[in-house]
C-alpha cells in the first residue's frame, strides 16, 4: 500500500516536472485582471504560484536544486526583486534550463530592462510606448498608444506563434529592438512600418530608438541550453480585457469581434513552456554495414551505417519525429559527406561510404530549425587507413612479374646444379 | 683531342663497316677464347637479360600500376645479373691467374 | 725430453707476442666500452633513469606500443591522439630500426626471464651501443691503416663529446643506433673493397639495411659509397673487386632499403638516391667496355670506346635530367637541399630554419666537441694521401664532406665525429710509431737505412777520415738527442691524451647530461633545487582532464604531452604538416577572439604554454613566439604580418612599450595572465619578467574565451581550459544607449529583504462603495 502511494506519487511528480511555475506580479490586481490568462494555464496542469514581486521570501534556488521549472514576470514596475531574486539569480534560472515569459508595460523599471539587455533584447525607456498613429484602436485615448498589430506581422513560425490566420492583436506597452545578426533572438511580433517608439507625452526632438518594422513587440530567445525566454511589452496584451475586446482601427471601419490575443498567447505560453517544439535524441548507432558492434577504428572505403532516434514531445508524449530534412554531416574540420537521413518512424537512417582520406572524423547531427529546440549529436570514430594486409593481392596484370620473380628463383637453381656438376674436358682440370 | 679527330676522320670513310667487322670479330674472339664454364654463366647471363628487358617493355606498354610487383620483379632479375656477373668475373680472374680459391675462404690473409 | 719440448712450446706460445696482442686488444676494447657506457651515466645518477628531451619521448611511446601489441600491428599503427584531427600513420612516417632493436634486446631478456621494464631498456640502449661503435670505429681503423690506430680510434670514440651529445643515457633517439650502424657498413664495406668477395658485400648490403631502419642520415651512405667508386674510376683505380663490391652491395641494398615503409620509393625517385644509379650504370659501362677491350685491338677500341661512352653518358643523362624536369624523379627534399643552399630555409621552409640544431656550426662548437682531435685531424688526412690506396681514398672523401657537412649544421657534427677519430687515431698513431722506435745500432731497424750498418762496418776498422767520422757521429748524436726528443714528444703526447680525457669527462658532464625535462639550479651554497615543473603539469593532465581532451601547444611539447600526459594532441615535433602547425601558430598569434574562433574550429578542450618569466628560463614559448609568428605568415600572409608584432623601431619589446598587436596576442595573455599581480622580490615592480628583464606592458586583463585551469609551481607550465560558447548573447552594442544618470543602490538589508515597486498602488483600506446597505 505504501509503495502503491509512492509509486502513484512519483508519477503525479513526474507529470508535474515541469509545470511548476512562479507568476511574479506588482500587485494582487493583477490575479483578476488577468484571470482568464491564468485559469487557461491552471487547466493545462500549470502549478502557478502568485509572489509580489518585493515579496522577501522569494527563491529560485534552494540547496542547489531549482524550486520553479517556469518564470512568469508580470511586474514591469519593480525597482528590485526581493528576496534572493535579482538579475543575476534569474539568469542563472535560464542557464540553468528554465523557462521565462516577461511582460513589460509603459512602467518599466530597470531590472526587467537590465534581464532584457542580457537576453540580447532591448526595452526602450520608462514612459515610452509605441506609438502608431494609423493603426490605432478607437477606444484608444488620444495619444494613440493602443495600437493593432496586423496578424501578418507574426514570424512565420507555426510552432512559437500557431496559425498566422488570427484576428489583428491588441497592444499597448514599451517597444522593444534586438540586433538582427544575434543567432538566437527572434522577433516573433514586430509593428507596422509606420509605428514608431518614444514618449506619448514629449515633443519629438530625437530620432525614436525603434521605428516601423525595426520596433519589436514580442520578442524570443532560445538560448543555447535550450532554455526558452519571451518578451512583450505589454502586460495588458494578456490582459482579460484585451482579450475579449473587438477590434476596429481608428482609420478604417473594418472590425473584429474579438481580438486574436488570446490565440496568440496559447501559442506562446505553449512554446515557451516547452509543450511545444521540443526535441531529445534518443540512441545513436553507428557500425559497419552488416555487423552490429561498432569497430575500434574504422577503414577508408568501409560502408558504414549511421542511425538516430528523434522524438518529439507532443501532448506531454513523446513521439516520433516526422521531420524530413535532418541531415548528418560527416566532418573532420570541414564536411567530407553530407546526406539527409532517411526517416522510418523516428529512426533516421542512412548507409554511405567513408571517404578515401583517414583521420578522426564526427558524425554530426546539427538540427536548428525555428521553433524546435537546437538538437546537436556529435559522435567521434577514427578512420584508419587500410593495414598492409588488405591491399589487393594477386592483381593479374603484375603475374608477369610474379612469374619472372619465380622464374630466377628457379633459374638459379637450374644453374647452380648445371654449374657445379659442370666437368670440363681433360685438357683443364679444375678443383 | 686531335687523335680523335685524326680517328673520326680515317673513319669517316666507311663507319658501318668499321662497327660490323668490329662486331663480328669481337664475336669471333669470344667463341674461341672463353672457357665452356664461363659460357654456361653466359647463357644464363642472357637468359637473364632476356627476361628483365621482357618486363620493362611490359611495364613500359602497360603501366606501372602495381609498382611494387614491377619493382620487385625487374629488380630481382637486374639482381641475379650482377651476382652472375660476379660470380662470372671471380671465374675469369681465376682462370686467368690459375689460382686456388683461396681467398674467398681466407678473408684475413688478403 | 718430451716433456721439455712440451713446455718450451707452451712458454713460446705463452710469450707468443701474437697473444698478447690479442689479449691486449681485448682488454682495451673491454675497457673503452666500460668508459664509454659509464661516462654516459651521468643523469641517470644525477637524477634518474628518465627519457630526456623531447623526440625520445616519442621513441619511447612507439616501443611501448610496439612491446605490447606486437610488432605487425606496431606496423599498422594509426595514431589518432596525435595530429588531431589529422592522425598520424605512425608505421609508415617512423624509421622502425630504434624500436625493434629495444624490442628485440627486451624479448630476448624476457625469454631468459630477465623481466627489465622496456624504458630502462630504452634509457640504456644508447650507451650500450656506444661500446659497440667502438668496436666498430676499431675493426674499421685497422682496416685503413693498422690495429694500433685502430685501439687509439676506439678509445676516442668512446669519450667524444660530439658522440656523446646524442648517445647519453636517456637520449633514446635514432642516432644512438645510427652511428654505429653506419660505422659498421662503411667497415664492411672497406672490407669488401679489399677483398672484393660477394659475402662481404652482402654483408655490406644488410648492415646498411639496418642503417636505413635506424636514421634519415642513410643518405649519407648511400652518396659517400658511389662517391669513393666514382673517385676511384677517376683516379684510374678500376679493378674487380671494386665492380664486385659495388653492384652487389648496390643491388642488393636497393631492394632491402625499399622495404621499409617510410623510405618507400624514395630510393628510384628522388634526387639524393640518384648518385648511386648513376654510378652504378657507369660502372658497368666501365666494366663492359673494359670486357670489350680485351678483345680488341687499340684503334678498333678507341672508337667503339668513344662511341659507346659518348652515347650512353649522354642517353643516362638525358634520362635523369628529363624524368627530373618531368617530375617523375623528385628533386632534392628541402631537408637536404638546405645543406646546399644555406640560406634556403630561412626564407621558404621556417620551420627547418627555427630548429636550433639546424643552425650553422661555430668554431667553439669544434673545438668543444672535439677537443685535440680536431687539430690532429688534418694531420691523418694528410699521412692518408700521402700512403695512398682504395681505403684511404675512401677516409679521405668521408673526411672532406663531413667537415663540410658539419660546418653547415651543429647537427651534423654527429657524422664528423667518427672520422675525425679515426683519422686522429691515424695521426697519433703514426706519432707514436716513429717516437716509440727504438732504433739503437744494435738491435736490427726494420727501415733504418744503410748508414749505420756502414758506421758499424767503419768502427770495426778504426779508419778515421774526416768525412767518415763525421758519419760516425752524426748517428750517436742524433741517437742521443733522439732519445731525448723522443721521450719528450711521447710525454707531452700522453699528456694532451690524458687533457683530452678529462676534457671530455667534464664536457660530458656540465653540458650533455641534461635531461631537460627536469631542471635543476644551484644555489648559492652548493645545494640544488629541482625544478620539475614540466612532469608536474603532465601528470596533472594526465589525472585530471577527460581521456579524449584534446590539447593545444606549440610543436616542441606534443611528443612529451602524448607521451606523459597520453592526451590527444594537435602538432608534434614530427612537424609533417606545416598548415597544420601554421593554424595553431596563428591561434598562438591573434588576439583572443580570433584564436577562440580557430580552437572551436578544432575542438581544442585544453591550451598549455611554457612560461619562463618567474624563473628566469629562457627556452619558453614568447622567446620562441617569432617562430610562430613567421610559421603562420607563411600560410596565413593577409592575417598575421610579422613586422606588427615589433616596436616602430624594430625591437622586440613585452613591456609598455611592446607593440599593441604583441600586447593583445593570446599568447601573450596566456604566459602573463595574472602575473601583474605577482612580485618576485621587493626589489623589482610587480609583473617583472626575468627572462625577458622588463616589466610586463599589459597586466590585469580578463580572459574571455578562456580559463586559467592549472599553472605548475614555478610558473613555468600554465594550462587553460576553453569555454563552451555562451548560454545567452548578451547585447554586446546596445543601440539605446544607457541612461548614465540612474544610480543603482540596493535597499535591501540581509535582515529585510523585501524589494520595491514604483508605481505601487495604494490601498485605501476600509473603504466601500457608497452604495452598500
Amino acid at each position: 500500500m505504501l509503495r502503491f502511494s509512492l509509486f502513484i506519487a512519483i508519477c503525479v511528480c513526474s507529470v508535474l516536472a515541469n509545470k511548476r511555475t512562479l507568476v511574479l506580479v506588482d500587485n494582487w490586481s493583477i490575479r483578476e485582471t488577468h484571470s482568464v490568462f491564468f485559469r487557461t494555464l491552471r487547466d493545462r496542469g500549470f502549478e502557478l504560484t502568485f509572489k509580489t514581486a518585493d515579496d522577501s521570501s522569494l527563491a529560485l534556488v534552494k540547496y542547489g536544486e531549482f524550486l520553479y521549472d517556469n518564470l512568469i514576470l508580470f511586474s514591469p514596475s519593480v525597482e528590485e526583486f526581493g528576496g534572493s531574486l535579482d538579475v543575476a539569480a534569474i539568469t542563472n534560472f535560464i542557464d540553468g534550463g528554465g523557462n521565462v515569459l516577461v511582460a513589460a508595460s509603459s512602467d518599466i523599471g530597470d531590472p526587467i530592462r537590465e534581464l532584457a539587455t542580457e537576453c540580447g533584447v532591448e526595452f526602450d525607456y520608462e514612459k515610452t510606448a509605441v506609438i502608431d498613429h494609423l493603426n490605432y484602436d478607437i477606444k484608444d485615448q488620444g495619444k494613440h498608444t493602443m495600437i493593432i498589430a496586423d496578424s501578418k506581422n507574426l514570424l512565420d513560425a507555426p510552432l512559437i506563434v500557431g496559425s498566422k490566420n488570427i484576428n489583428p492583436l491588441l497592444y499597448r506597452g514599451v517597444g522593444m529592438v534586438a540586433d538582427p545578426e544575434n543567432p538566437l533572438v527572434l522577433s516573433v511580433l514586430h509593428a507596422s512600418s509606420t509605428a514608431y517608439s518614444f514618449s506619448p507625452d514629449k515633443a519629438i526632438d530625437d530620432y525614436p530608438h525603434a521605428v516601423g518594422k525595426n520596433t519589436l513587440l514580442v520578442a524570443a530567445l532560445q538560448a543555447r541550453n535550450n532554455a526558452r525566454v519571451v518578451f512583450l511589452g505589454s502586460l495588458d496584451f494578456f490582459s482579460d480585457e484585451f482579450f475579449t475586446f473587438s477590434v476596429q482601427s481608428g482609420m478604417s471601419n473594418k472590425q473584429f469581434p474579438k481580438s486574436g490575443n488570446e490565440d496568440l498567447a496559447l501559442s506562446l505560453t505553449q512554446w515557451v513552456f516547452k509543450e511545444k517544439g521540443v526535441l531529445r535524441v534518443g540512441a545513436v548507432k553507428h557500425n559497419k554495414q552488416g555487423e552490429k558492434e561498432p569497430p575500434q577504428a574504422y577503414t577508408v572505403f568501409d560502408m558504414v551505417d549511421y542511425s538516430i532516434e528523434i522524438e518529439e514531445l507532443k501532448d506531454g508524449k513523446w513521439k516520433p519525429f516526422s521531420g524530413q530534412d535532418v541531415q548528418l554531416e560527416f566532418v573532420r574540420i570541414d564536411p567530407f559527406v553530407r546526406t539527409t537521413l532517411k526517416n522510418s518512424n523516428g529512426k533516421f537512417h542512412i548507409t554511405f561510404k567513408l571517404p578515401d582520406v583517414y583521420g578522426v572524423y564526427k558524425f554530426q547531427v546539427d538540427y536548428n530549425r525555428v521553433g524546435y529546440t537546437h538538437l546537436y549529436s556529435t559522435t567521434q570514430v577514427s578512420v584508419r587507413p587500410l593495414q598492409h594486409t588488405q591491399y589487393e593481392r594477386f592483381i593479374y596484370s603484375a603475374y608477369p612479374y610474379y612469374t619472372s620473380a619465380f622464374s630466377m628463383m628457379v633459374g638459379v637453381c637450374v644453374f647452380s646444379l648445371v654449374f657445379l656438376h659442370f666437368k670440363e674436358e681433360p685438357k683443364e682440370k679444375k678443383e | 683531342m686531335s687523335k680523335r679527330g685524326d680517328t673520326s676522320a680515317a673513319l669517316k670513310s666507311a663507319p658501318s663497316e668499321n662497327l660490323v667487322s668490329v662486331l663480328k670479330k669481337f664475336y669471333d674472339e669470344y667463341m674461341t677464347s672463353t672457357s665452356k664454364r664461363l659460357k654456361i654463366v653466359d647463357a644464363y647471363l642472357v637468359y637473364i637479360l632476356f627476361t628483365g628487358v621482357i618486363q620493362f617493355v611490359y611495364c613500359a606498354l602497360v603501366g606501372t600500376f602495381p609498382f611494387n610487383s614491377f619493382l620487385s620483379g625487374f629488380i630481382s632479375t637486374v639482381g641475379s645479373f650482377v651476382l652472375a656477373v660476379c660470380l662470372r668475373l671471380q671465374l675469369s680472374s681465376i682462370s686467368s691467374d690459375r689460382v686456388v680459391w683461396c681467398f674467398h675462404y681466407r678473408p684475413r690473409s688478403c | 725430453m718430451a716433456d721439455a719440448g712440451v713446455k718450451n712450446d707452451i712458454r713460446s706460445n705463452m710469450w707468443r707476442t701474437g697473444a698478447w696482442q690479442s689479449l691486449l686488444t681485448f682488454f682495451i676494447l673491454s675497457l673503452a666500452w666500460l668508459v664509454g657506457f659509464s661516462s654516459r651515466l651521468f643523469a641517470v645518477i644525477r637524477f634518474e633513469s628518465i627519457i630526456h628531451e623531447f623526440d625520445p619521448w616519442f621513441n619511447y611511446r612507439s616501443t611501448h606500443y610496439m612491446v605490447e601489441h606486437g610488432f605487425y600491428n606496431f606496423l599498422n599503427w594509426f595514431d589518432d591522439t596525435a595530429w588531431y584531427p589529422l592522425g598520424r600513420i605512425v608505421g609508415g612516417t617512423v624509421y622502425p630500426g630504434l624500436m625493434v632493436t629495444s624490442g628485440t634486446i627486451h624479448w630476448i631478456l624476457h625469454m631468459l626471464h630477465i623481466p627489465v621494464h622496456i624504458r630502462d631498456i630504452c634509457v640504456f640502449l644508447a650507451p650500450i651501443f656506444s661500446g659497440m661503435t667502438a668496436i666498430a670505429v676499431y675493426f674499421f681503423t685497422k682496416e685503413i691503416w693498422s690495429a694500433g690506430a685502430g685501439l687509439f680510434a676506439a678509445c676516442f670514440i668512446a669519450i667524444v663529446p660530439g658522440y656523446i651529445s646524442r648517445s647519453v643515457a636517456g637520449s633514446y633517439d635514432n642516432e644512438g643506433i645510427a652511428i654505429f650502424a653506419l660505422m659498421f657498413t662503411y667497415y664492411l664495406w672497406i672490407k669488401s673493397v679489399k677483398t672484393g668477395s660477394m659475402f662481404w658485400a652482402i654483408f655490406t648490403a644488410l648492415s646498411y639495411f639496418y642503417m636505413v631502419s635506424a636514421w634519415g642520415g642513410y643518405v649519407f651512405i648511400i652518396n659517400l659509397i658511389p662517391l669513393h667508386v666514382f673517385v676511384l674510376l677517376l683516379m684510374g683505380r678500376y679493378s674487380k673487386r671494386v665492380y664486385i663490391a659495388y653492384s652487389t652491395f648496390f643491388i642488393t641494398g636497393l631492394i632491402l632499403s625499399m622495404q621499409i615503409p617510410f623510405v618507400g620509393f624514395q630510393p628510384i625517385k628522388t634526387s639524393e638516391h640518384m648518385a648511386s644509379a648513376g654510378v652504378f650504370a657507369l660502372i658497368n659501362a666501365y666494366a663492359v667496355i673494359k670486357y670489350v677491350q680485351s678483345f680488341l685491338t687499340k684503334a678498333e677500341f678507341k672508337f667503339f670506346f668513344i662511341s659507346a661512352v659518348g652515347g650512353a653518358a649522354s642517353i643516362i643523362f638525358c634520362t635523369v635530367v628529363g624524368l627530373t624536369w618531368a617530375g617523375v624523379i623528385h628533386p632534392w627534399s628541402g631537408r637536404f637541399y638546405s645543406l646546399w643552399d644555406t640560406g634556403y630555409a630561412k626564407i621558404h621552409i621556417p620551420i627547418i630554419a627555427s630548429v636550433s640544431e639546424h643552425q650553422p656550426t661555430t668554431w667553439v662548437s669544434f673545438f668543444f666537441d672535439l677537443h685535440i682531435l680536431v687539430c690532429a685531424f688534418p694531420a691523418g688526412v694528410w699521412y692518408c694521401v700521402k700512403h695512398v690506396n682504395d681505403e684511404r681514398v675512401f677516409v679521405i672523401l668521408y673526411a672532406i664532406f663531413a667537415s663540410y657537412f658539419a660546418g653547415v649544421m651543429v647537427r651534423l657534427m654527429l657524422t664528423l665525429t667518427p672520422v675525425v677519430c679515426v683519422l686522429a687515431a691515424i695521426a697519433f698513431s703514426k706519432t707514436f710509431e716513429i717516437y716509440l722506435k727504438d732504433d739503437a745500432p744494435k738491435s736490427s731497424g726494420k727501415e733504418t737505412s744503410e748508414e749505420p750498418a756502414e758506421s758499424k762496418n767503419d768502427r770495426l776498422y778504426d779508419k778515421v777520415g774526416k768525412t767518415k767520422k763525421t758519419k760516425e757521429e752524426k748517428p750517436k748524436d742524433q741517437d742521443a738527442m733522439g732519445m731525448n726528443i723522443k721521450t719528450i714528444v711521447i710525454i707531452a703526447l700522453l699528456m694532451i691524451l690524458m687533457l683530452f680525457a678529462v676534457h671530455c669527462t667534464w664536457v660530458t658532464s656540465s653540458a650533455y647530461s641534461s635531461p631537460s625535462i627536469v631542471l635543476a639550479s644551484y644555489n648559492h651554497d652548493g645545494s640544488r633545487t629541482i625544478l620539475d615543473d614540466f612532469r608536474e603539469a603532465y601528470y596533472w593532465l594526465r589525472q585530471n582532464t577527460d581521456d579524449k581532451a584534446r590539447i593545444m601547444s606549440w610543436w616542441d611539447y606534443g611528443y612529451q604531452i602524448a607521451g606523459m600526459g597520453n592526451r590527444t594532441t594537435l602538432v608534434d615535433n614530427n612537424t609533417w604538416n606545416n598548415s597544420h602547425i601554421a593554424l595553431v601558430g596563428k591561434a598562438m598569434s591573434s588576439n583572443e577572439t580570433a584564436a577562440y574562433d580557430i580552437m572551436r574550429q578544432l575542438d581544442v578542450n585544453y591550451v598549455l604554454v611554457i612560461f619562463g618569466g618567474v624563473i628566469g628560463y629562457s627556452g619558453d614559448d614568447i622567446n620562441k613566439f617569432l617562430w610562430m609568428v613567421r610559421i603562420a605568415e607563411g600560410e596565413h600572409p593577409r592575417d598575421i604580418k610579422e613586422a606588427d608584432y615589433f616596436t616602430p623601431q624594430g625591437e622586440f619589446r613585452v613591456d609598455s612599450a611592446g607593440s599593441q598587436t604583441l600586447l593583445n596576442c593570446l599568447m601573450y595573455k596566456l604566459s602573463y595572465y595574472r602575473f601583474g599581480e605577482l612580485q618576485l622580490d621587493f626589489r623589482s615592480p610587480a609583473g617583472y619578467d626575468r627572462t625577458r628583464g622588463v616589466e610586463i606592458g599589459n597586466k590585469n586583463f580578463k580572459l574571455t574565451h578562456l580559463e586559467e585551469a592549472y599553472t605548475s609551481e614555478h610558473w613555468l607550465v600554465r594550462i587553460y581550459k576553453v569555454k563552451d560558447l555562451e548560454n545567452r548573447e548578451k547585447v554586446a552594442k546596445p543601440t539605446i544607449p544607457a541612461q548614465k544618470w540612474k544610480k543603482r543602490t540596493s535597499k535591501k538589508t540581509s535582515r529585510k529583504r523585501t524589494g520595491s515597486i514604483k508605481n505601487q498602488p495604494k490601498i485605501v483600506k476600509g473603504k466601500r462603495k457608497s452604495g452598500k446597505k
